[in-house]
């Protein structure tokens, strides 16, 4: 089988380094054996509705408008493609859209997808820095630079964050996982990576694959690093 | 009466630090204790003689670079020019530099002023400096932690415009483009461009929704080709050759914005040839391509602060270098934009060093790109790397380096003189 992997508006949500996530999700199904095929959608390209996973980046505001501005058709993919399976992997701003409304700082209002039933707000203060868990069995790190919050009731994808004022981010549902995490997430937090990868496949990335190994590896490193750089 | 004192206790601060080695901004930093309209004074005096063009530079990248080529530009001309050295482009920075030239009373003998600006600061020192032109060189993304998104740094770079009667644009970067249409009422706007066949991947300006077209602006300066680091530039109708300061399109584009910056100041006086010879004999500024020694062999130092600037110094590369170590640390708190970056022209990297080399390995490991040693100590993985290395073949042992290691190395190899002084 071929692994159909959608990277929506790289040029406007891809602030962060997003596309590694669509790098980590690429390189670990193909060195493992499947094959991949990746679709970049742009602002003036339709989106297919029948892929395994939709990856959508971080933004400016510019960008989140851009995109915003004609969410109907992401809607009407995503939703026909959520139904039948696919997975939504979602970052930063690209999360915000996901919701069914996204407020803007000067007040404008902007219909997200609604793959999320929450609201995404403005925040008081803007978070920025590194964060990553402290909990035993749970390690997870990135950098958080973001001025909006999810607001609803939703669980959280990851819990226990320390290094920055939040406990709490991003959010896990059936087919969706969102996170204002970079790194970029998947390539920092590759099981994530892999969990996608066996849902949609069957296939467990290989991870005494050479290559697979070292990105592992040194994921675990950043990680860590990342730890010791940004805890007290 | 305070001026007079805060330059006297800032030049006696000076000496000091001087002496050992380091802090730049110290001596500013005093004399705005002393005297906090220091510079305002300064400036007033500069203002009064009435007839001083003041010219800020601002933008994401190729700050110190261009002003130093204007600066050159105009000295060449036989003006004596005051300006800011690289890198002291904050407001105690400024008031550093001033203290090196100024008189008790506040006066600095200059025909111009050329001070580079902050993006964040300067729309505060604008309002003291009272600039006539203002040299608008990109919006590219750049320190998102301390920026957030590049819509912020337009507003930024608009501010710092908005004082001056003249306005030079890069008209090749969407954002300053636009900023050069929206402020043309009032103002003489005036471009520099480069050639599509120069800049084949084009030049990494932000993508902020910005992309009008040039507003009936001819380009008074023009990158017409690159290679290596030889240009061809067009001026007004005519050609010249220069030689960069270090290879790269991005050099090519400071020296047109410094030709046009510099044309504008001077009017009929400006000579293309004069001008092309003075950037010809420029050396690199600070780490932007500058060749230290380093285990008796030489070591070219190319600083990246960001994603564009490294994709332009990466894309810059003739060969893949053949001794390359790399250290990346906190200076740059989240490298994710490092997926961004084309890395094809390296074929390796020997050492891999600082806070953020793990995140680096992750990123080559998936490019496939072989890595010799991760060691996050910088001065362990220096010296390793000297031994580790034995390039046979100029350029020699390469550092790309953020801009704390490449203080850190330049300090670490005996180089005294920092930036900022």
């Amino acid at each position: 089988m071929t692994l159909r992997i959608v990277h929506l508006y790289p040029t406007e949500l891809g602030l962060f380094g997003d596309v590694g996530n669509v790098t980590a999700l690429t390189k670990r199904a193909q060195w493992s054996g499947v094959e991949v095929e990746v679709t970049p959608v742009g602002l003036e390209d339709s989106v297919p509705a029948d892929a395994d996973i939709y990856v959508i980046g971080s933004g400016s505001t510019a960008g989140l408008r851009a995109v915003g501005a004609q969410i109907g058709r992401l809607q009407r993919a995503l939703s026909t493609a959520h139904a039948k399976g696919a997975t939504v992997f979602a970052v930063g701003a690209g999360m915000h859209l996901m919701t069914r409304l996204v407020e803007m700082a000067d007040g404008q209002r902007i219909d997200g997808v609604g793959l999320i039933d929450a609201v995404s707000s403005p925040r008081l203060s803007r978070m920025v820095g590194g964060v990553f868990t402290t909990a035993a069995g749970s390690d997870v790190a990135g950098f958080v630079n973001s001025g909006h919050e999810v607001k609803g009731d939703v669980m959280p994808l990851i819990t226990g964050l320390s290094g920055i004022d939040i406990d709490n981010d991003g959010v896990r549902a059936d087919g969706f996982l969102g996170t204002h995490l970079h790194g970029s997430f998947l390539s920092m937090n590759p099981r994530f990576a892999d969990d996608i990868i066996l849902r949609h496949t069957g296939t467990t990335v290989n991870l005494d694959d050479p290559r697979v190994a070292r990105a592992t590896y040194a994921a675990g490193k950043s990680r860590e690093s990342l730890r010791r750089e940004f805890g007290s | 009466m305070l001026v007079a004192l805060a330059v006297i206790v800032g030049r006696a601060v000076r000496v000091v630090t001087r002496l050992r080695g380091g802090g730049s901004a110290l001596p500013g930093w005093f004399a705005l204790r002393i005297a906090p309209r220091f510079v305002d004074k300064v400036m007033d005096r500069i203002h009064a003689a009435g007839d001083i063009p003041v010219a800020v530079v601002t933008g994401s990248n190729g700050k110190s670079t261009t002003t130093s080529m204007a600066v050159a530009i105009l000295e060449a001309h036989g003006k004596r020019v005051f300006s800011n050295p690289s890198g002291a482009n904050l407001p105690q920075g400024v008031a550093s530099a001033m203290l090196a030239d100024v008189t008790l009373s506040g006066v600095i003998p200059a025909d111009v002023v050329v001070i580079e600006l902050d993006e964040a600061y300067g729309g505060r020192l604008v309002d003291t400096l009272r600039p006539t032109h203002a040299l608008l060189l990109n919006v590219q993304v750049d320190q998102l932690n301390r920026f957030f998104e590049p819509e912020r740094v337009i507003e930024m770079v608009k501010g710092i415009a908005l004082p001056a009667r003249e306005i030079i644009v890069n008209d090749s970067d969407d954002n300053t483009r636009a900023l050069g249409n929206e402020l043309s009422a009032g103002r003489v706007v005036s471009g520099f461009d480069v050639a599509d066949r120069a800049a084949p991947r084009g030049v990494y300006d932000a993508s902020a929704g910005n992309d009008s077209a040039v507003d009936g602006r001819p380009p008074v300066s023009r990158v017409e080709e690159v290679r290596g680091s030889h240009a061809t530039l067009s001026h007004l109708g005519e050609t010249v050759d220069i030689q960069l300061p270090s290879a790269g399109v991005h050099y090519a584009i400071d020296a047109a914005g410094a030709f046009a910056l510099a044309s504008r100041v001077l009017g009929p006086e400006f000579s293309v040839q004069v001008a092309a010879d003075a950037i010809s004999a420029m050396r690199p500024v600070y780490g932007r391509g500058e060749r230290l020694d380093a285990f008796g062999a030489p070591l070219t130092v190319i600083m990246m602060k960001n994603q564009p600037s490294l994709q332009a110094n990466l894309d810059a590369l003739v060969d893949s270098p053949e001794s390359l170590y790399v250290a990346v640390d906190g200076g740059t708190p989240d490298p994710s934009w490092i997926y961004n970056i084309d890395f094809s022209s390296l074929d390796h990297v020997d050492v891999l060093t600082g806070t953020k080399a793990w995140q680096w390995e992750t990123r080559l490991a998936y490019e496939e790109i072989l890595v010799g040693l991760v060691e996050e100590e910088p001065e362990t993985a220096f010296e390793a790397f000297g031994s580790m290395t034995t390039p046979k073949r100029d350029p020699h042992r390469t550092a790309i380096v953020n801009y704390e290691q490449m203080m850190d190395l330049r300090r670490h190899l005996g180089y005294m003189e920092i930036e900022g002084q």
